[in-house]
């Protein structure tokens, strides 16, 4: 729970890097400002996430509906952004690109150094399985399984023989602290355990991102805030995390903000100035 | 990708959850299985049963039957003149003329009243020659069969069916003893062993006199016209030699030069049994094709229950596929369950099936085989069953995609 306390505290040797990161991807916030609090906790340099100019409509003709209109995104290693955007603007859709559970309509994705275009389902489920975690708003665990059956399931598809999959995915529920509940079905843990769970499957393929879609709306704001620790935990272990919410409090853990509006990012940059006075959490995540 | 054995143990432990509902589906193939097994063996041990009725007739038996297939049998047989004479018994033994006929025995026959020792009976009353034992393939358990000369005098002597003997002779030693037939005293010299009774007619229940006797004293012919003559081939190989032989030889001492006009009708005596074994094949046939139907609406029954286990599970097949299931996995994961489907219901059915064969013929007289092959089998198919209508549900589930599948309420 400490963890939560040193949540907006940057690791200091990520500074030196930003600067090279922005020129090199030329990714600016709307407003064209770069504020000098944006030079700061974005991890190395090397970019994970690289979208440009990605376009998404669903639907044809009339009733075609645009739900992303040009998005220009770099994320690099070992960041920690919050997406955040009001119901409807297109989260959810970033998300499934992101995680390339879809694919754009137009313009380009890279993730983890690997052009998405092109890729027929089974290359992009192999994709997935190397380069994503997902941790999902309604948990997405399988009721029949045990914590440790599930957490097992993406080494499964990633070929991981019995014996080291089960050690590494009981490694993966220590680090979030759940040693003691692995032979427990989903229905004997409180949610926030079972989304302690997701997240430990999240990262036991040790994959280039772990995506999050508003992992705290099934929560109470209690366990939310104590499963928002644990990305915060996995951002100072220097993994790549995207948490993707509509609640200002929640998005500013990171240190990063993307706002977005009707499928466009209108604002990118250090959470505090992105999310200015709209935080209004409890005493101890105060920023 | 998994292991064959860890897709097994995900397929078992995913049934397995669903235990009565997996039970229910596997039903249709469980009862298809028994069913089939059960009907095959019944049938297996019906012909079973007919082929040794046949091979214990003796089976280079052919039969000549005055009369032709074409104009339809000759009414009246004895008393109204025949087209077979002793003559033609008589040419047909001929080794040079017939080479492949070994023996011949010509039979006149008539049903008769017996009287003997207070008691009456009626049966066939037989005239035949000597050969006639060795071409029925019987024995003589007390006295002798007639002889030769029995058949040149024109003897007063009787051969009885076991049958005949007790019931005229109850309790007796028939041998020596006088019995009237018809109006006529005969001496008994022998009696028949037992050959049971066959699907065409009872062997124990007839008298055998020489043919002569017959034709003089019972039928009361002149021209010594005979109701059938028994030839018997070399052997079961030769019969259909044999066969041509008796056809063309008849046909010249008749006159008749179109085969299509023959007077005569040559019949193997095994034909008969055939068709009868034939009539047990098309039923065992009929029914295992009944019970294949009911596999087919097992089959069916697991595409259903697949499909909704498809439609239930939209949302572990969509997270699977997050977690990077290629749509092949997936395919595999529910085919194997299909197929784990149909090989519960097949060992459970095989079980049922083979419990039931052996039961069986302590319930009904019927002999059930079980045939290792058909359990076998059986289990194949119905595996094959689960694989072949699990491939629908399965592509369907392949092809989801996998936001639409994670998104689903
Ligand atoms: N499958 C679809 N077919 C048609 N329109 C869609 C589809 N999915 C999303 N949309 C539309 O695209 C837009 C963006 O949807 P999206 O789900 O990305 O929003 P969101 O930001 O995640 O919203 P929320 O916070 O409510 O989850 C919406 O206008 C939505 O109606
Ligand atoms: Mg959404």
């Amino acid at each position: 729970m400490n963890s939560v306390d040193e949540s907006t505290q940057p690791p200091p040797d990520d500074a030196p890097t930003q600067t090279l990161a922005v020129t090199q991807t030329g990714v600016l916030p709307r407003n064209g400002i770069i504020s000098p609090n944006m030079l700061t906790n974005v991890g190395s340099h090397t970019p994970v996430v690289e979208m440009h100019q990605l376009r998404k409509s669903y639907g044809q003709g009339e009733t075609s509906v645009e739900a992303l209109r040009g998005i220009d995104l770099v994320i690099s290693e070992g960041e920690l952004i919050s997406i955040m955007a009001p119901s409807g603007a297109g989260k959810s859709t970033l998300m499934h690109i992101m995680g390339c559970l879809d694919t754009p309509t137009s313009g380009t994705y890279r993730l983890d150094g690997q052009d998405v275009e092109h890729l027929d389902e089974a290359a992009l489920a192999q994709l997935r399985n190397r380069s994503i975690g997902f941790v999902f708003q309604q948990f997405h665990l399988l009721t029949r399984l045990t914590a440790l059956k599930n957490v097992e399931l993406p080494l499964i598809y990633a070929g991981v023989h019995t014996t080291e999959r089960r050690q590494r995915a009981l490694d993966a529920l220590c680090r979030v602290g759940l040693s003691d509940r692995t032979s427990h079905r989903p229905n004997q843990l409180s949610g926030g355990q079972q989304q302690r769970v997701a997240i430990a499957r999240a990262l036991v393929t040790d994959p280039a991102v772990i995506l999050a879609d508003e992992p705290t709306g099934n929560l109470d704001s209690a366990s939310g805030d104590e499963v928002l620790s644990w990305f915060t935990d996995l951002h100072q272990s220097n993994r790549t995390v995207v948490i993707i919410t509509h609640e200002p409090d929640v998005a500013a853990i990171a240190p990063r903000t993307v706002r977005m509006r009707d499928g466009l990012i209108v604002e990118d940059g250090p959470s505090s100035s992105v999310l200015g006075g709209k935080v209004i959490r409890h005493s101890g995540d105060a920023q | 990708m998994m292991s064959l054995s860890e897709t097994l143990r995900a397929a078992l432990e995913a049934i397995g959850s669903h235990r009565s509902r997996s039970l229910l589906t596997v039903l249709g193939i469980l009862i298809g299985i028994a069913a089939v097994i059960v009907t095959v063996g019944l049938g297996e041990g019906a012909q079973g049963r007919v082929s040794s009725a046949i091979s214990a007739l003796g089976s280079n038996l052919l039969i000549v039957t005055p009369g032709s297939t074409n104009t339809g049998p000759v009414r009246g047989g004895l008393g109204s003149a025949s087209t077979l004479t002793m003559a033609d018994a008589q040419a047909l033994s001929s080794h040079i003329d017939a080479p492949q006929i070994s023996a011949v025995a010509p039979v006149v026959q008539k049903s008769e009243a017996m009287k003997a020792n207070g008691q009456t009976w009626s049966a066939p009353v037989i005239g035949s020659t000597p050969t006639y034992l060795s071409i029925r393939d019987r024995q003589v358990t007390s006295g002798r069969f007639i002889t030769q000369a029995d058949v040149t005098n024109g003897s007063e002597v009787a051969v009885l069916g076991p049958t005949v003997a007790t019931e005229l002779f109850p309790g007796q030693y028939p041998v020596g003893q006088t019995i009237v037939i018809g109006k006529n005293l005969f001496q008994v010299i022998g009696v028949l062993n037992s050959a049971g009774s066959s699907a065409s007619s009872n062997q124990d229940d007839q008298v055998i006199i020489p043919i002569t006797t017959a034709q003089n004293q019972l039928v009361g012919t002149t021209n010594f016209s005979v109701s059938q003559i028994l030839l018997q081939a070399t052997s079961s190989s030769t019969i259909g030699a044999a066969y041509q032989e008796a056809n063309d030889l008849l046909l010249q001492l008749h006159g008749i030069t179109s085969p299509a006009a023959a007077d005569f009708t040559i019949t193997p005596e095994t034909q008969l049994l055939s068709t009868a074994k034939n009539v047990t094949k098309t039923l065992t046939i009929l029914l295992a094709g009944v019970a294949a139907i009911s596999l087919l609406v097992g089959g069916i029954g697991v595409m259903n229950i697949m499909l909704v286990s498809v439609t239930e599970r939209i949302k572990e097949i969509g997270l699977r596929k997050a977690l990077g299931a290629t749509p092949s996995a997936i395919m595999r994961q529910f085919l194997s369950e299909a197929l784990v489907l149909g090989l519960v219901g097949g060992i459970i059915g095989v079980s049922l099936g083979v419990g039931l064969a052996v039961a069986l013929p302590y319930l009904i007289s019927n002999p059930v085989a079980i045939s290792g092959p058909a359990v076998a089998g059986a289990v194949v198919v119905a595996a094959g069953i689960g694989l072949v209508f699990g491939v629908y549900p399965a592509s369907r589930a392949a092809k989801l995609a996998p936001i639409d599948a994670l998104r689903s309420e």
